[in-house]
């Protein structure tokens, strides 16, 4: 058990006892200036205190060497941690939330949403664009109308994305957003010839984190 | 916790945790914290990616095996997230989540590791102790890591914190949850210990 010393009187001791702490630069000014005072006059701690800035170097180095620890330590230890909580509230954690590891369940339930949400809204755009009460007059297209497309991918894109970098990624594959954000902050697009390439190249975008086709092709 | 997410969303920010002790530079945590408490999963995110270098240097220095590391640190988020609303903003946000991860990797370790060594005296050379050598850099940090790993966990945490989180003695004190005095004699105690341990294997640094 160790033995707890009095800070009182010993003007050495407590040198000792402050040192680590005027090493890592964290005293008072007032107790950084008394250590100080006390080293003018103590070899002993003079030495003390060498040993631990190079006890602190050392630890530097570590520090750094740490730091380049590849970011799929965190991603691992995010997802595990993921896997623990409640997963359909930790769904709405936005697309950066969702790594490598895409629990199975979680990704069939988010087609099947997915999917669903979009025939709501081909089915909606149906309802308005057949309604017979629809004014002659009231609104005037520039250009043809379009036609119904209906979703065939889901993309989260980056929590960073700037705005030109979505709009590059979208203009790269001829797509477009039909419908979103959902719960997940997931993007409906109709993409022309989605195919592998096409994903591929979606993927490859530094906007988007992670695309799934709908159309039955495995994503990432 | 099913049931926890529509008690959270239906509560204001807690007010206890009321106006923090004035340190601006502390807000934004406070904030994340705030909004974890009321299971905003966003901000969980943003914490945890925030504290994860740290902790995991903390964590791995508190012990060497990486299931008792793995297990600390998520043990140490799942408390930030269930008990966010009982931080009072009495302390920084450090210093809540370092007091969280010193007492689950204290947990950790007793679950899986046998007690650490005795302590040798002071006098003693360590087992490695033969000529000195010249040795790489990376040789000594192993060094280094191991004879902290030979110290027991209280001497281990309060070096960590000092000299590889450069964190003052009163938070320290905190984390710990012991008194200054207690804080100040652990880290004079544990570097001698260490001084001694490294003494055959790197020579005098001096």
């Amino acid at each position: 058990m160790a033995r707890i010393l009095s800070l009182e009187g010993d003007e050495h001791q407590h040198a000792q006892l402050q040192l680590p702490w005027y090493v890592n630069g964290t005293l008072e000014v007032e107790e950084r200036a008394a250590v100080q005072a006390h080293l003018g006059r103590c070899a002993r701690c003079q030495a003390d205190a060498a040993w631990q800035f190079r006890l602190r170097a050392e630890a530097g180095e570590d520090r750094a060497s740490r730091e380049a620890t590849p970011r799929d330590d965190f991603e691992r230890d995010w997802v595990a941690l993921l896997e623990q909580l409640d997963p359909p509230r930790m769904a709405a954690a936005p697309g950066r939330g969702f790594r490598a590891r895409w629990p199975g369940s979680w990704s069939r339930w988010l087609a099947i949403a997915a999917t669903a949400q979009a025939v709501v809204i081909a089915a909606l755009a149906l309802a308005l664009w057949v309604s017979p009460s629809r004014p002659a007059d009231a609104y005037r297209a520039l250009g043809q109308p379009s036609p119904i497309v209906a979703a065939n991918a889901l993309v989260v894109f980056h929590a960073d994305a700037t705005e030109a970098q979505i709009r590059r990624a979208l203009r790269a594959c001829d797509a477009r957003i039909v419908g979103g954000p959902t719960t997940t902050d997931a993007y409906l697009l109709a993409v022309p010839d989605l195919g592998p390439r096409t994903l591929a190249k979606l993927r490859s975008e530094p906007a988007v984190l992670r695309i799934e086709s709908l159309e039955g092709e495995a994503a990432r | 916790m099913q049931g926890d997410h529509a008690d959270r969303s239906s509560r204001a920010l807690p007010s206890r945790l009321g106006p923090p002790v004035s340190r601006p530079a502390d807000a934004p945590e406070v904030t994340l914290v705030g909004r974890v408490a009321l299971g905003d999963a966003r901000a969980f995110e943003a914490l945890y990616r925030l504290y994860h270098p740290r902790l995991s240097r903390f964590i791995g220095l508190m012990s060497s095996r990486h299931p008792v590391v793995e297990e600390a640190l998520n043990d140490t988020m799942m408390v930030v997230w269930k008990r966010a609303d009982s931080f009072n903003g009495q302390c920084k946000v450090s210093t809540w989540i370092f007091a969280i991860a010193y007492r689950t990797a204290l947990k950790a370790l007793r679950r899986h590791e046998a007690p650490a060594d005795e302590p040798i005296g002071e006098e003693a050379a360590s087992a490695d102790a033969g000529p000195e050598q010249h040795r790489s850099d990376g040789e000594t940090r192993e060094a280094l890591v191991s004879a902290l790993g030979r110290l027991s966990a209280e001497q281990r945490s309060v070096l960590v914190l000092a000299f590889f989180h450069d964190l003052p003695y009163a938070e320290i004190a905190r984390i710990v949850d012991c008194p200054v005095d207690t804080v100040k004699t652990r880290v004079l105690h544990g570097r001698r210990r260490l001084r001694a341990l490294l003494s055959g294997v790197l020579g005098d640094w001096l």
